[in-house]
């Protein structure tokens, strides 16, 4: 092999990180790019054209993977090695073992492109995947999953997911405190809630039951019924229960708006 | 139907072929043979042959909008692809939404033929970081954990989910190409350059 003076190379790829997935999309860009200037040492040419894009990339301070230098590193070697004299081939393949960094990165570099060649045929595959409807589809949308099988997931996965969602839940481990507010509730508050209802409800009167704000909640049950109790005493309201533990049936007495206000100690 | 009980022995292949139909339509996951072969207690091999006389039943209906595809080790009743477009009018789904991104697409066909593999083991072959795309595949189910490689750090294994078979239309992972078998689709040429470029063969 001649040795020639390397030229820096007048063009540089396009920096735009985006285009490259990583060191060796970069290694095959300059490698397929080579095709067009056909020169005497290939190998000396990309890895100067290689360790200029990395100059370049730190020039505009971009963050740059160790892979990207592993990768220079494996190239300088090459070179290094190319531009030697080679030993003259007599001891053939005598045990030794020594692995060719050439060789490796060309394996590297074909089953890298053997991927990126299966990324076409996935990428067919998926759009006619998605040619076909199924039931359930709508509910699934494109991010369709199989249920469960039954007995294919243990216990132990389950407490590993929970532990997981701790661990992601308490990330910022301020400890949160969630104050829970003592909540109003006075018989009068009540009996003016009540009355509302049943004042609104009109001359066909309303269900107690469905005064009764949800969710249910036993303090408020009973401060409405209270209040229910003082309005009957007070004669704001009727009340009717056909039978034991009927509906009772609340109608105001008057469509006037009357104050509101208890004539016993609060309760709450 | 004449012969619509059937109390013991085998029925008859007409009702199995209804039932199995049947079993299609209110089924929203690919029937396993194996399933379906347990639950009736008959031969797998009768069932998938029902299975598959059904899908070439309705492959010859012209006028059906309805096929049967083998999808993620099972049979699901599917439309018929040419529908799609106006199949998705009606399901209001976005066409083209959220597909893959390369990274992904390379991440998961690393794993799809390396797996079990450990993030160390793809990212050795792309040559960049996968963590990023391994959390949007475990996200999509398209992979899941299979345990630890008993090497030094215990690096968590990835292997690919039946969800990644039905995602791509696939019935099993023998639908794969062997890798060696791909041919460097547009970059046949880029081969030689790199076997050139790095000095291995003489031009």
């Amino acid at each position: 092999m001649p040795l020639v003076a390397v030229s820096t190379p007048n063009i540089l790829p396009p920096l735009t990180l985006s285009t490259f997935e990583g060191p060796l999309d970069l290694l095959l860009y300059l490698v397929r790019d080579h095709r067009v200037n056909v020169s005497d040492i290939p190998i000396v040419q990309v890895t100067e054209q290689y360790l200029a894009y990395l100059r370049a990339m730190e020039s505009l301070n971009l963050v740059i993977a160790g892979e990207f230098f592993v990768i220079a590193a494996t190239l300088i070697e090459i070179k290094s090695r190319s531009l030697l004299p080679r030993p003259p081939k007599v001891d053939l393949d005598s045990g030794d073992d020594e692995i060719d960094p050439k060789e490796e990165l060309v394996q590297r570099l074909l089953d890298y492109q053997r991927y990126k060649s299966l990324v076409a045929t996935l990428s067919d595959w998926e759009s006619s995947r998605r040619r076909l409807y199924f039931r359930g589809q709508a509910d699934y949308g494109e991010q369709y999953e199989l249920p469960i099988g039954f007995g294919t997931l243990s216990p132990t996965v389950l407490s590993n997911a929970l532990m997981r969602l701790f661990e992601e839940a308490g990330q910022n481990d301020e400890q949160e405190i969630t104050a829970v507010r003592r909540q109003k509730l006075t018989l009068r508050l009540s009996m003016i809630a009540l009355w509302h209802k049943v004042r609104n409800a009109g001359i066909e009167g309303i269900d107690f039951s469905h005064c009764i704000p949800r969710p249910l909640v036993r303090l408020e049950i009973v401060m409405l019924f209270l209040g229910l109790l003082e309005l009957l005493r007070q004669s704001k309201v009727s009340a009717i229960q056909i039978a034991l533990l009927d509906e009772i049936r609340v109608t105001a007495i008057t469509e006037r708006e009357v104050e509101i206000k208890e004539a016993v100690p609060t309760y709450a | 139907m004449p012969n619509i009980s059937v109390p013991t022995g085998r029925p008859s292949d007409e009702y199995l072929q209804a039932l199995l139909e049947a079993y299609l339509l209110v089924a929203t996951e690919p029937i396993r043979v194996d399933d379906v072969s347990k639950t009736l207690d008959l031969p797998s091999s009768l069932i998938r042959g029902t299975f598959d006389d059904l899908t070439r039943l309705y492959g010859s209906r012209t006028s059906s909008g309805l096929r049967i595809s083998r999808l993620a080790g099972g049979y699901q009743m599917t439309t018929r692809d040419d529908l799609s477009i106006d199949v998705a009018k009606l399901l209001s789904l976005p066409k083209d939404k959220a597909k893959l991104s390369t990274p992904a697409l390379e991440t998961v066909a690393v794993i799809a033929y390396q797996q079990p593999a450990t993030i160390a083991e793809v990212e050795a072959i792309r040559g960049v970081s996968a963590d990023g795309v391994i959390k949007t595949l475990l996200d999509r189910r398209l992979i899941q954990e299979y345990g630890r490689k008993q090497i030094a750090g215990r690096p968590i294994l990835y292997v690919t989910t039946p969800e990644f078979l039905h995602y791509f239309g696939l019935d099993t992972l023998q639908d794969l190409p062997p890798l060696e078998e791909i041919e460097i689709r547009d970059e046949q040429e880029a081969e030689v350059q790199v076997l050139v470029a790095v000095g291995l063969v003489d031009e």
